[in-house]
């Protein structure tokens, strides 16, 4: 049985880049502290109000853990949000085990669906995407909606910041995108911290697991208590990402650090990316939100559902 | 699944799905993701309520739930 590294207690991860094994308490200890190292960059103020969009998966549960933890450190006022989308079998489990999590946590909560805002729930939505020679992917509809509606609302319960469970593997897999599809943009505008001065309607992002692997995630959240919902979102097969992330996490494995050592790189590159006078974007003439287009996506993506 | 000559036969969850791999005498965690085709990276064991490192020796009889790190976001 193998042994903690810094104590004689069991071990229940090996981190492999520094040659670790950890027990569930030192375990704790090394995670919060890369979520720290993440807020620490938020500079952040006592009674700093901070919206959590949550889906119901191990990301949310460890994040929503986390911070439970750590408000009290930092001042922090919680309000966790999930997103219904609408996807029948799939988020039943993940409603459950949010409004579970949070009254576990005593963080207040709220959940808001895509039917009440946009009308159509993802499946319906799926199904005339399908019916007009599948233009627009699920993730990407669910993506597009899902962004929209934590940002507005957010900005409507005057939060002060929105934070989203994306960890390491998530922003090493869309480095890798951005870098193939040249978008050195969104390379720049993609940190820990994201969307400042970028829009006035813009509440500004904030990714606490920047720095925690997928699987540190999981296995924290375990520790803490999350039961897996053992069901599969049904679009995951059309997810573009799939394959990139096998690839760098069988690079991972053979090369452990690889994916710390990417983010790293990222992080170097970003600030010389940056336009000398910030990025800022536009207003959406139809609804109001920010926006690149003269139409957002948003906008554009439920007149096409609607022609 | 089997591996060649004397070995121990562990259960394992995944999901849904149950089924039994034989593996040999003194493999770990990571021996059996291997011989299931899985990345050690994108797994995490438990055995029972204990969620156990890659490199946990297996014993005969061991059920082991594994759950996939990249499952439902």
């Amino acid at each position: 049985m193998p042994q903690c590294s810094f104590c004689s207690e069991r071990s229940v991860i090996y981190i492999r880049d520094k040659g670790w094994h950890l027990c569930p308490e030192h375990f704790r200890e090394y995670y919060l502290n890369k979520v720290r190292r993440a807020l620490n960059l938020v500079r952040l103020k006592k009674g700093t109000f901070m919206v959590l969009g949550l889906s119901g998966g191990k990301d949310s549960f460890a994040m929503l853990s986390a911070l439970a933890k750590l408000k009290g450190e930092y001042g922090l006022e919680l309000m966790a949000l999930m997103i219904d989308e609408g996807i029948s079998g799939y988020v039943e489990p993940r409603l459950r085990v949010f409004k579970e999590a949070s009254d576990a946590f005593e963080i207040p909560s709220e959940i808001v669906s895509f039917r009440d805002h946009f009308g159509y729930r993802l499946d319906e939505m799926v199904r005339i995407s399908m019916s007009k020679g599948f233009t627009y992917k699920p993730c990407t509809i669910c993506g597009v909606f899902k962004r929209y509606l934590l940002n507005r609302l957010a900005r409507e319960y005057r939060a002060d910041y929105l934070a989203t469970g994306h960890n390491m593997d998530d922003e090493v897999q869309v480095f890798l995108m951005n870098l193939l599809k040249g978008n050195l943009t969104n390379i720049s505008r993609d940190w820990v911290v994201s969307g400042v001065r970028l829009h006035e309607k813009f509440v500004v992002r904030v990714k606490p697991l920047y720095y925690c692997e997928e699987k540190e995630d999981l296995v924290y959240a375990l520790l803490e208590g999350f039961k897996p919902p053992e069901v599969e979102c049904p679009y995951l097969l059309y997810s573009f990402r799939g394959g990139l992330r096998r690839m760098i996490n069988a690079l991972e494995y053979l090369r452990p650090g690889t994916k710390r050592r990417m983010l790293a790189l990222k992080d170097a590159l970003r600030p010389n990316l940056m336009p000398e006078e910030g990025v800022s974007i536009g207003t959406c003439k139809e609804c109001g939100e920010p926006s690149s287009d003269e139409v957002c996506k948003t906008c554009q993506l439920l007149n096409w559902l609607k022609r | 699944m089997e591996c060649d000559g004397p070995g121990i036969t562990i259960k394992v969850l995944m999901g849904n799905r149950k089924f039994e791999v034989k593996v040999r005498e003194g493999a770990v965690l990571e021996d059996l993701l291997k011989a299931l085709r899985l990345n050690p990276v994108e797994i995490v064991g438990m055995r029972g309520n204990e969620v156990v490192p890659e490199d946990e020796p297996l014993r005969e009889g061991d059920i082991i739930r594994l759950f996939w790190t990249v499952a439902g976001g």
